[in-house]
């Protein structure tokens, strides 16, 4: 039966009390986002009727949500990931700073503390039959097209069972397999030898699938290169390219797929000649712009839980 | 046989039976087959020493009136080996009690308990003794002869009686020898016969003889006694032993059954649920990627890439529960990592890249593909938490078995020695 208590004194008394809004002490910055997301999450179920049994599906979700460790999974099925990006697009907007390589999310299996190498480096440390050599190269500028040397690139990438090193649970892949920091010769440019990664998604009988299949979607992404581009002379970048030709490249259950983050890729036969054990390999160009700093400072720095090895 | 290979035999039996200890060591006292030997046990102070002089005719053993001996003092003379165990004290185990016990237990054929006639009854401490010495005898025939000692220190043959009478009703089933040690030897000194005969020394004389001539019957007999408990001791352990490694086996293969039958049950229904799925009668839209103008609308090529992932999706879900109900759905140790949603034996084995109508083909639906995926979910079984302590139950228990087979064997050759 349909009810409508939600405008009604008591209710928004009683949230003020649920979120301590009007007493001291304590965060006031969480008691507004409490606040906000109870008022919210009160009103919907009052616009939805949510049954009682609908109400304790959803906060049983959340506890196997956390079982499985796969918040962070959902908030990029859930597009909260995308969202960020897509205000900071609009604020970079505001500010009248447009070009440079788009960002795009950095997903959860970034780990800091790779070995960095000179201008060039070679990522792949375990053989992977199922995949085939990538050369990956470019040249980092900046916005005045200059090119800039000594900035640090790091890369990371799946692969091809979707796996990526220290978050591997065949235990198959050795440190920072599929993983590298290189820093940018004088000329700006940076080359990597490595191994095609794959598409992959959410583990197919975890939390975030299990949502995702009462949405009819699926939750695949396409296969993609991560990169942090960092100096200190510009903003930091966080972005990744999608392998082009890939079925997901627009289908992704993240959405960060952005047009200028789809690089061509080419067939070669010379691979002995840029330094893999066979010849056939596949090429891809990938150049980076950074942006300047605003007021002399990097408004991109995002802090987050990360690994380190 | 060799001092250590017996010495190692002992120990492989010991390692199994180490409440045999005391057995082996009489064992290997047995084994040397020496004199015959006699011990004198009772408290101290009760004319064991003097008594012994006296037996074998000769002051040999020290005579004092305070706690004297305090270490196992022995003697051989006419191929009787003497024990003059330290007195037994009624309090804690000390080193005297301990050099006691086992002159008493472990080094004696005879057994001369010692009460002296001034005390009256015994008290509990060597009723206890004598009972616990009466009790051996029945089993191993180690022969104990009671001696009620120094009667010439009591006032007169009443008060004798009554302490004979109070005895006989402490311990019925063995009557003393009612002796006097310096009666005999002032007879012996002063020649005199009647007082020699009144002492009660050459009959209890008589009746060590008797007994010593009944010594390789009994040690004959307490040889072939000990190594038949021993034995069937051993017998009954292992072939205890045995059952339960038989069960835990039988446990194991029926785990490893339940699981492989219940797996396969689940792969044949998610196989037949896939083969809806890849087989539906609508084009493979999945292949052909959309374009950036796509981003946020619906195609084909989106819909039929939902159908597909969760039509697997659901295969999963259904196989995760099984393996969930059979605790084998969480990731071994050694493999987690810091992605807690990647630490399942479901991720490690289906992986997380992309299916497609023909690799859920290749997983689901053709006999290599399940069987690889069987397996290694089957492995994943042997490795999970309840397999892995079974499997080590099973090993300790098989090593333990051996033990026993190795101190059946050490017996055989310790018996084969003796």
């Amino acid at each position: 039966m349909s009810v409508n208590i939600f405008s009604g004194k008591e209710v928004q008394d009683f949230l003020r009390v649920v979120a301590n809004l009007d007493g001291a002490g304590g965060n006031e910055r969480a008691k507004l986002v409490v606040h906000r997301i109870l008022s919210d999450l009160f009103k919907m179920i009052e616009d939805l009727d949510l049954t009682p049994d609908e109400i304790w599906t959803g906060i049983n979700y959340i506890n196997k949500l956390g079982a499985d460790g796969e918040a962070a999974l959902l908030a990029a099925g859930v597009g909260l990931e995308h969202y960020i990006d897509m205000r900071l697009d609009a604020e970079d907007k505001a500010l009248g700073i447009s070009g440079g390589t788009p960002r795009t999310i950095e997903g959860p299996l970034y780990v800091a503390g790779a070995p960095v190498m000179e201008g060039k480096a070679r990522l792949d440390k375990n053989p992977d039959p199922d995949t085939v050599p990538l050369h990956i190269h470019g040249r980092v500028t900046g916005p005045d097209g200059a090119p800039v040397a000594g900035a640090l690139v790091e890369i990371w990438h799946s692969d091809s069972k979707g796996f990526y090193s220290h978050f591997d649970p065949t235990g198959r892949q050795s440190e920072f397999n599929l993983r590298g920091a290189i820093r940018t010769a004088a000329d700006g440019t940076y080359e990597v030898l490595t191994r095609m990664p794959a598409s992959y998604g959410c583990p197919p009988s975890g939390a975030t699938q299990t949502l995702l299949n009462q949405l009819n979607r699926h939750g695949n992404r396409p296969a993609h290169v991560h990169y942090f581009v960092t100096t200190d002379k510009f903003r930091k970048l966080t972005t990744q390219f999608n392998i082009e030709g890939d079925p997901l490249t627009w289908d992704d259950f993240a959405f960060a797929t952005r047009e200028g983050l789809v690089p061509h890729v080419v067939d070669k036969n010379d691979g002995r000649a840029v330094g893999f054990d066979e010849d056939a390999y596949r090429d891809i160009e990938f150049n980076i712009e950074l942006t300047a700093l605003v007021g002399g400072k990097d408004n991109q720095v995002v802090e987050r839980a990360r690994a380190a090895a | 046989m060799s001092a250590r290979s017996a010495d190692e035999a002992r120990r492989d039996i010991l390692a199994i039976l180490p409440g045999r200890a005391h057995d082996l060591a009489r064992l290997q006292e047995l084994a040397q087959d020496g004199e015959p030997i006699v011990t004198v046990i009772g408290k101290y102070n009760h004319g064991k020493s003097r008594l012994l002089n006296e037996l074998v005719s000769r002051d040999v053993f020290v005579v004092a009136d305070k706690r004297q001996t305090t270490t196992l003092s022995q003697h051989l003379s006419h191929g009787v080996r003497w024990l003059d165990a330290p007195g037994l004290d009624a309090d804690v185990a000390n080193e005297d009690d301990r050099q006691a016990l086992q002159a008493a237990w472990l080094k004696s054929d005879i057994r001369l308990f010692v009460h002296t006639a001034k005390q009256g009854e015994l008290d509990e401490t060597e009723r206890r003794l004598l009972e616990e010495l009466c009790a051996d005898e029945q089993r191993t025939r180690r022969q104990v002869l009671f001696v009620l000692s120094q009667i010439d220190q009591l006032a007169d043959d009443g008060e004798l009686a009554s302490v004979l009478q109070a005895i006989t009703i402490q311990v019925p089933h063995i009557a003393p020898h009612v002796v006097s040690a310096t009666r005999h030897r002032h007879g012996v000194e002063a020649g005199k016969t009647l007082l020699v005969e009144k002492s009660g020394m050459p009959s209890l004389r008589t009746a060590l003889d008797e007994a010593l001539g009944r010594v390789p019957a009994a040690r004959s007999h307490e040889t072939g006694l000990l190594f038949t408990e021993i034995r069937e001791e051993l017998q009954q352990l292992s072939g205890r032993r045995e059952q339960e490694l038989a069960a835990l086996r039988q446990k194991q293969r029926r785990l490893l059954q339940n699981f492989k039958e219940g797996l396969d049950a689940v792969f044949a229904k998610v196989g037949r649920e896939i083969e809806e799925v890849v087989n539906a009668p609508i084009p493979d839209y999945a292949m052909i990627p959309d374009t950036a103008q796509d981003k946020y609308k619906t195609t084909e090529a989106k819909l039929e890439r939902a159908r597909i992932q969760i039509g697997y999706s659901r295969a999963c879900i259904q196989i995760d529960s099984f393996l969930i109900g059979q605790g084998v759905s969480g990731l071994p140790k050694e493999q987690q990592t810091a992605a807690g949603s990647l630490n399942t034996v479901m991720v490690a084995v289906m992986g997380v890249s992309v299916k497609f109508r023909n690799d859920l083909r290749h997983m689901f639906c053709e006999a290599p593909g399940r069987e690889r995926l069987q397996g290694e979910f089957t492995r994943y079984f042997e490795l999970s938490e309840a397999s892995t302590v079974l499997r080590a139950k099973i090993a300790s228990s098989e090593i333990e078995l051996k033990a026993m087979e190795r101190a059946v064997m050490a017996l055989e050759t310790l018996e084969a020695g003796a």
